[in-house]
């Protein structure tokens, strides 16, 4: 082997509390004005039509230590919230049943936390989506870069893994 | 002739990709995994080995530093 190299297709982010949760949880300092959040270590996530996109620098140590923890945190703290609420949900079924709340609070409660929980399904739908779509092309791309480069190119899938082999001979 | 390998596996749930390169000497083995997932991917981590110090076919290119919006 020669080298290993570890990269990633980013995709855009939707949910602003996940993303700064997500910052929290990394530890890092930052300050949100609505349309830019700036970290100290000067990375910009740009919030461009409810869309959170990473401005960062190829070379810089920090921004690719970033590129590598933030993807995971951000949709481990989606994850989580979306399983907070089907929790919550299931509690109040049971507090229901064990009549400690009015039917009209009940109502409100379920309503709101089922909207919520809606919403971020929405939210990990709609990211997935586009991150396979990003990663179709990426993938397109990839193969036509080889083939111009002189590579044949095997494709195959194996479980969740596409595995693209390259092989070219000089 | 020699043959030269590269391979990617893509984790099309999360986007990760971990590359492989075989038979590629020298820096050149880095540099071409840099052209191919340009504009694609980004590598934020890289491992050499022993090929990656042998003399490699192919120039090596400096990479500018260039602030990237995706």
């Amino acid at each position: 082997m020669s080298s290993s190299t570890r990269a990633i297709i980013l995709k855009n982010y939707t949910d602003i509390e996940c993303v700064t949760a997500s910052l929290n949880m990394l530890g890092l300092n930052y300050r949100d004005n609505g349309t830019n959040i700036s970290l100290d270590n000067g990375i910009n996530l740009i919030n461009k039509n409810s869309e959170i996109s990473i401005s960062y620098l190829s070379n810089n140590k920090a921004h690719l230590k970033f590129i590598s923890d933030f993807p995971k945190t951000y949709d481990k703290i989606l994850a989580e919230k979306i399983e907070k609420m089907r929790i919550e949900e299931a509690k109040l079924k049971e507090a229901a049943a064990l009549n400690q709340f009015s039917e009209k609070e009940r109502k409100e409660q379920e309503m709101r936390i089922r909207l919520e929980r809606k919403k971020l399904e929405e939210i990990k739908r709609k990211e997935e989506k586009e991150l396979k779509e990003k990663i179709a092309a990426s993938v397109k791309n990839i193969k036509e870069k080889a083939e111009k480069f002189g590579f044949v190119v095997k494709e195959e899938i194996r479980g969740k893994e596409k595995i693209l082999q390259l092989v070219r001979r000089i | 002739m020699t043959e030269e390998k590269i391979i990617l596996r893509i984790n099309e749930e999360t986007g990760e990709l971990f590359i492989e390169t075989k038979g590629i000497l020298g820096p050149s083995c880095v540099t071409t995994v840099n052209k191919l997932i340009e504009n694609s991917a980004v590598a934020f981590d890289y491992e050499k080995t022993d090929e990656y110090y042998m003399e490699g076919h192919i120039s090596t290119t400096t990479k500018q530093t260039q602030r990237i919006n995706i």
